[in-house]
């Protein structure tokens, strides 16, 4: 279990280092740089760039970036004249609690949404679930804030209840269908028709053994409800006037920043990594037979899972 | 156990949740003045600032020597309160408001006045001040004659007199003097610096930054400015700069009463339910008349590269897209008239040059918009060559080509690419095909100076309403001399006799003689036609129905550039 979270660390900080060198370079070749777009002169222009550090070439600042990155710094965002770390650990900040907060939502909301649709005998609550998941999860990120903008304006809602519900909705609908899978799937087991056959509660099989049996499926794609988190909130930023990560990184982007750009796509990816660890950390503490699974299959010389 | 510490994180990640909830509430019922900004300012002082956010806070937060008034455009006295011009305009002598103190109460002195234009000159600064405090290529000397009193010597007479030092914010040499030699001043007015190390001399000064949420001004009781009827200003106690990245979600504020002032003018399409909202009482409007920033269009005048040495150039079929009679048929295919229905709803100007009525003293109102006519806009392609030679209905090159270009506009950018379509369509009238990209803006600039596009439908950036602030696009050698930037000598008569024209007015001391030589070089723009502009929007200015004094101008920023006079009820 160590060298299994040990490799999906390691993988974690490659991923980390992979999207910060990506962003970086994907930035400084894009068109235009981070200099002012004013009314100025070759010379005045010349001279900001030398301030910024834009006279080097590309690769020369990626590398010196690089050699300083073990010592946390950063650099100082051209568009923003701050520090980086500081300005990206603020936001990302606010993103968190935020993405927190609409995780807690969404799971409040998709899981118990999930078991009905998957053990209801009725076939409106069944089918009335499904629809609306679906509805929820083909709306644009953009649409569902502004919608929730245009129905909440004049109610005082403040912006962070407004995000956290904006990005709580898909990622519930996601939870309520993968969750309503993985129910389906194990209520097959024999563990639990034989419990059925001993005459215990559905509720009971339900809840105390189905339900404990389906987490593990609906935990390994924590990482993927993290990036779809992250991603909408973007969108959401926008409209719910709450500058978090996803601003920052859309600012960098827009401005050429591109130093700001890469830290934002690296803590993107730490955010993700971190949710996908602790999301395996979970599941490999709730069912030991992942674990063994792993083992087994590093033993055959298959890699972990 | 497992599902008691489970049920234990859950409930822990509940309280914790809802406590985060608890802190994002902000505090009801303040009486503070609320105005937006799109996006956090990348400086707080006027020295360093290049972006939107940045000059509007940095007007907030610093004074300078003379200040332009956005509803008249002319310069009025600030902190120097007198001025004499001297040897025909190489030297002035300015006088301070005695008594004038920055926010940290000590005196401002002539002193100060020197240190400020220094460190604006200041390589370690690299302030993009610079271009517009050069005369003939060399620096304006100041020298402090006392405490009050201080003469600004020109390298050569200068037109625009004082007009560039409304820029130039004053700051006390006590305090930044070591922070200009060590090159950190940019580190000191960055937003995550300590608000008591930035001492301005502005109607605010910096109370706190909650990240990218809000900047919090209070008044700076240090400010010199007292209303007509002896107030002291600034009015309000506190100004709050809400950080909206979109206008939709500006609107939605001013709407619901959570914004006193937003960011920029109405956009046409929300002129309806504004003039709505205000005829409950809930905002109150203000037309200005058009626009001083004109979108046009320009095609990339370069010439070709030459060929080598002793090979015969090929065919340029081309040509035509360079040549001035492809611009003039443009200018008369667009009917100006459906061209501002389409664009800015029926609210927009007919224009013909990128000085527009907005700018009341510099305007060349003698010159009028082409006529609206098929047949001559035709009549001029054919003599280029570019002719319908299959009967298709799209003209052709001397090629066999048909004739077709690309058009660049702004991404994300509503009301040029609605314009962009326009253009589209009326061309398509007289047989031109337009092919419509969108890049950023960054990425349009890039291809502007570059050289690599066909067409581009832009703007200028934001600039003063005096032509000395427009110099980059004037001359040839400029950067934002858009048709063909940063030429070492004129390519062609038109744009020396342009440059001559532009460099000339600037030496003028006498206005009428000056306005004479700019509206001279309007006339040769028209009648080359390298930027067409076909129309601007009317400008229309909400502010919430509780303010006072507000006095709204074209210039940026509209409304807050009085905001030491604006008051609520």
């Amino acid at each position: 279990m160590r060298r299994f979270l040990a490799g999906r660390l390691a993988f974690a900080l490659a991923l980390v280092l992979v999207a910060y060198v990506g962003v970086y370079l994907l930035t400084g070749l894009a068109p235009g740089d981070a200099a002012g777009d004013h009314m100025g002169s070759e010379a005045t222009l010349a001279l900001q760039r030398a301030r910024l550090g834009l006279d080097r070439p590309l690769l020369e600042r990626l590398a010196s970036r690089l050699w300083q990155l073990p010592t946390l710094d950063l650099g100082t965002s051209a568009r923003f004249g701050q520090p980086v770390l500081a300005l990206v650990a603020q936001r990302a900040a606010s993103t968190v609690q935020a993405g927190a907060a609409a995780l807690l939502l969404a799971l409040a909301l998709g899981i118990p949404a999930g078991v009905l649709a998957a053990r209801s005998s009725s076939s409106v609550v069944r089918h009335g679930i499904a629809t609306l998941s679906v509805l929820l999860l083909s709306l644009p990120a953009l649409v569902m804030a502004l919608l929730l903008l245009v129905l909440t304006s004049g109610t005082g809602l403040p912006s962070l209840v407004l995000m956290v519900i904006a990005l709580a909705l898909p990622a519930a609908a996601l939870l309520e269908r993968l969750q309503a899978r993985a129910l389906h799937g194990v209520l097959r087991d024999p563990c639990l028709t034989a419990a059925r056959a001993r005459g215990v509660p559905a509720a009971q099989v339900t809840w105390h053994h189905a339900w404990p049996l389906s987490v593990p499926a609906v935990l390994g794609l924590a990482g993927v409800i993290a990036g779809q988190l992250l991603s909408g909130a973007l969108a959401i930023e926008l409209v719910a006037v709450r500058s978090g990560l996803g601003l920052l990184t859309f600012d960098a982007l827009q401005a050429r920043d591109v130093e700001l750009a890469a830290a934002c796509a690296a803590a993107v990816a730490l955010i993700v990594s971190v949710v996908s660890l602790s999301a395996d950390a979970l599941q490999l503490w709730l069912d030991p037979r992942v674990s063994i699974a792993n083992d087994d299959a590093a033993a055959d010389g298959y890699p972990a899972r | 156990m497992k599902r008691l510490a489970s049920l234990l994180l859950v409930a822990l990640l509940v309280i914790v949740g809802l406590w985060w909830l608890a802190s994002d509430r902000q505090a009801p019922g303040t009486a503070e003045l609320i105005a937006t900004l799109r996006s956090e300012p990348g400086s707080l002082n006027r020295l360093l600032a290049v972006d939107r956010a940045s000059l509007v806070v940095s007007q907030l937060l610093h004074e300078p020597l003379v200040r332009v008034h956005h509803v008249t455009q002319s310069l009025e006295p600030a902190l120097a309160e007198a001025w004499t011009t001297l040897d025909e305009g190489r030297r002035v002598r300015l006088t301070l408001r005695s008594g004038a103190r920055f926010s940290d109460g000590s005196a401002i002195t002539a002193d100060d006045v020197v240190f400020s234009l220094a460190a604006a000159y200041d390589p370690r600064v690299a302030s993009p001040l610079v271009d517009s405090l050069t005369v003939d290529g060399a620096p304006l000397v100041a020298r402090a004659l006392d405490a009050r009193t201080l003469e600004l010597t020109y390298p050569a007479p200068y037109g625009p007199g004082l007009r560039p030092l409304h820029a130039l914010p004053i700051l006390p040499r006590s305090r930044y003097a070591s922070l200009v030699t060590d090159g950190t001043l940019a580190a000191a007015w960055a937003l995550n610096a300590p608000a008591d190390g930035m001492v301005g001399a502005g109607p605010f000064v910096l109370a706190r930054h909650d990240p990218g949420v809000a900047i919090h001004l209070a008044r700076n009781p240090h400010y010199w400015r007292v209303a007509d009827e002896g107030t002291q200003l600034p009015r309000v106690g506190r100004l709050r700069l809400d950080i909206v990245p979109s206008q939709d979600a500006e609107m939605l504020r001013l709407r619901e009463g959570q914004a006193d002032v937003i960011t920029s003018e109405l956009r046409a399409d929300d002129l309806p339910e504004a003039r709505a909202l205000a005829a409950q009482g809930r905002l109150q409007l203000f037309e200005l008349g058009p626009a001083l920033e004109a979108d046009m269009l320009w095609f990339n005048l370069r010439p070709p590269s030459p060929p080598r040495t002793g090979t015969r150039p090929p065919v340029d079929g081309r040509a035509w897209l360079r040549s001035r009679e492809l611009r003039e048929a443009i200018s008369h295919a667009v009917d100006r008239a459906s061209f501002i229905n389409a664009v800015y709803r029926g609210a927009g100007v007919q224009v013909s040059g990128m000085i527009t009525p907005g700018n009341h003293r510099w305007h060349a109102s003698a010159i009028a918009p082409r006529p609206y006519s098929l047949a001559m806009a035709g009549e001029l392609l054919d003599r280029v060559g570019v002719r319908d030679r299959n009967g298709d209905g799209v003209r052709e090159d001397i090629t066999n080509r048909p004739a077709q270009f690309t058009l660049l506009v702004q991404q994300g950018h509503t009301v040029r690419r609605r314009a962009a379509l326009v253009l589209q369509d009326a061309l398509a009238k007289v047989g031109l095909r337009v092919e419509i990209a969108s890049l950023d803006a960054r990425g349009l600039q890039e291809r502007m100076a570059a050289g690599t596009y066909e067409a581009i439908y832009h703007a200028l950036p934001g600039s003063d309403t005096d032509p000395s602030g427009l110099m980059e696009f004037w001359l040839s050698s400029g950067r934002f001399h858009l048709w063909h930037p940063g030429q070492s000598t004129p390519a062609t008569p038109w744009e020396a006799e342009l440059d001559r024209l532009m460099t000339r007015q600037l030496s003028m001391t006498d206005e009428a003689e000056r306005q004479r030589t700019v509206g001279q070089a309007q006339t040769l723009l028209d009648r080359e036609l390298p930027v067409i502009v076909f129309a601007v929007p009317r400008v229309t200015i909400a502010t919430s129905a509780r303010l006072t004094h507000v006095a709204p101008g074209l210039l940026a920023p509209q409304v807050l550039w009085n905001a030491a006079e604006i008051g609520t009820r």
